[in-house]
């Protein structure tokens, strides 16, 4: 009973006005960085790592939680609204979110997001409290062997799993891992793939290689096949077969979810 | 509209210079492990050759598999997207234009600045995506490469480089 008396005793320090703000804060900004494609809750905690350079280390991780879950939420409305999911996690909520989007449902579908991420947020969080030492023991049991099976999973099922091509998929598998062998051998200092450029015996850092995948190869991909005229804008729901739920009408419901992400 | 894709699947060769350039990595990184001393040491047993020689490996076959692929009428799956028109030819000029813009900022942040480069940036990206008000355009690069100096330099303590506005800034 000891931990859980601490653990209630954790909430009342951690329930202060600047406390609360600094969770406000980092929701709002994970959800408008979430909201990019291809920037996961993960990553976008590590771009937004330099923000919490001069905070007291409570409020770092809150703010840290609060971009976390908000960046959660923000891939879920791409998925829903545009049926591009940002990251792995929410392309579930693309298959069912978008279909509702279709139908004219954008905004009860974004709010059962958010409501079912807090839902299950608050389920798996509270678990992850209690079940914890029972998972400290039996990470701790995991040794190399098991890390680079579980690597090898990871890899194998996306490059099979992503895409329509698998051939495709372990190409790029394959020149990432590439891109992660250059750099100095940590054990033995060997240097891989450096062509005596001293810069490169760092390794290539994990930001250049992802603005350098997300953020520049998008805005060519988008400049090659730009859309000269005013996409189709998902308001389908014209048709009178379309039943509605919420108090306002469904069009409008739609229209101002959708600016609000544009 | 199917004998349109089947065309395109036929002409699209240019898949054939990625596949030449996945070999050509592997061969590399082969070339690369053989200058790799065979080290040792026993808290790590594999030492640094194996792993990008076997990368190495992997990539000659993926590029021969994927050259199979090719030659069977295979084709990757273009990225849709909320501004993306897939229906259109890839525009050539644009991309070209855009290139331009991100190169010149590469060449020119360390000697300029990145206020100067990056106005020229956000400027010729608009410029290449379609922006015809040239005054408008440069006044927003403008102001959005001074706000992100500052709010770099203030808010992260990371000074991008001030080049010859070095001391005005």
């Amino acid at each position: 009973m000891d931990n859980i008396s601490a653990l209630i005793a954790g909430f009342g320090d951690v329930l202060t006005p600047v406390n609360l703000l600094m969770a406000l804060l980092g929701v709002t900004v994970g959800t408008a960085v979430g909201v990019l494609p291809g920037i996961g809750p993960a990553m976008t905690v590590a771009l937004l790592l330099p923000i919490t350079y001069g905070m007291e280390p409570t409020q770092a991780l809150i703010l840290f939680a609060g971009i976390f879950y908000g960046g959660m939420y923000g891939g879920s409305t791409t998925s829903i609204l545009l049926n591009t999911p940002g990251e792995s996690a929410s392309v579930v909520t693309a298959i069912e979110g978008n279909k509702m989007a279709k139908a004219g449902r954008a905004a009860q579908a974004l709010a059962t997001a958010a409501i079912g991420s807090f839902v299950a947020g608050t389920i798996a969080t509270l678990l992850l409290a209690f079940v914890m030492p029972q998972v400290v023991e039996f990470a701790i049991s995991l040794g190399a062997p098991e890390y680079l099976a579980i690597i090898l999973v990871a890899f194998v099922g996306v490059s099979a799993v992503l895409g329509s091509s698998r051939v495709r998929g372990l190409a790029s598998l394959l020149v990432g891992l590439t891109i992660g062998v250059i750099g100095i051998d940590f054990v033995t200092g060997q240097q891989r793939m450096t062509m005596g450029i001293p810069q490169l015996a760092d390794g290539i850092d994990v930001v250049v290689v992802s603005v350098g995948i997300f953020a520049v190869d998008e805005a060519l991909w988008v400049a090659a096949h730009l859309r000269r005229k005013a996409a189709e804008a998902l308001l389908a729901a014209s048709g009178p077969a379309t039943p509605s739920i919420a108090p306002w009408p469904n069009s409008s419901g739609c229209l101002e979810s959708f600016f609000s992400v544009t | 509209m199917s004998e349109k894709a089947v065309a395109s699947r036929v002409t699209d060769r240019a898949q054939y210079g990625l596949c030449a350039g996945l070999a050509l990595l592997g061969v590399l990184l082969l070339v690369d492990a053989s200058h790799i001393g065979a080290v040792s040491s026993s808290n790590d047993p594999v030492g640094p050759r194996p792993v990008p020689i076997l990368l190495g490996v992997l990539l000659l076959i993926v590029s021969v598999v994927y050259a199979i692929d090719i030659a069977h009428g295979g084709q990757g799956e273009a990225e849709a997207g909320e501004d993306v028109d897939l229906t259109t030819p890839i525009d050539v000029k644009t991309v070209g234009l855009l290139i331009a813009a991100f190169l010149l900022n590469a060449l020119t942040i360390e000697r300029l600045g990145w206020v100067i480069s990056g106005s020229l940036l956000f400027w010729g990206s608009a410029f290449a995506l379609g922006n015809r008000h040239h005054v408008r355009g440069l006044a927003i690069g403008i102001a959005l490469a001074l706000g992100t100096f500052y709010l770099f330099a203030i808010g992260l303590g990371i000074n991008l480089p001030a080049g010859i506005l070095q001391g005005i800034l």
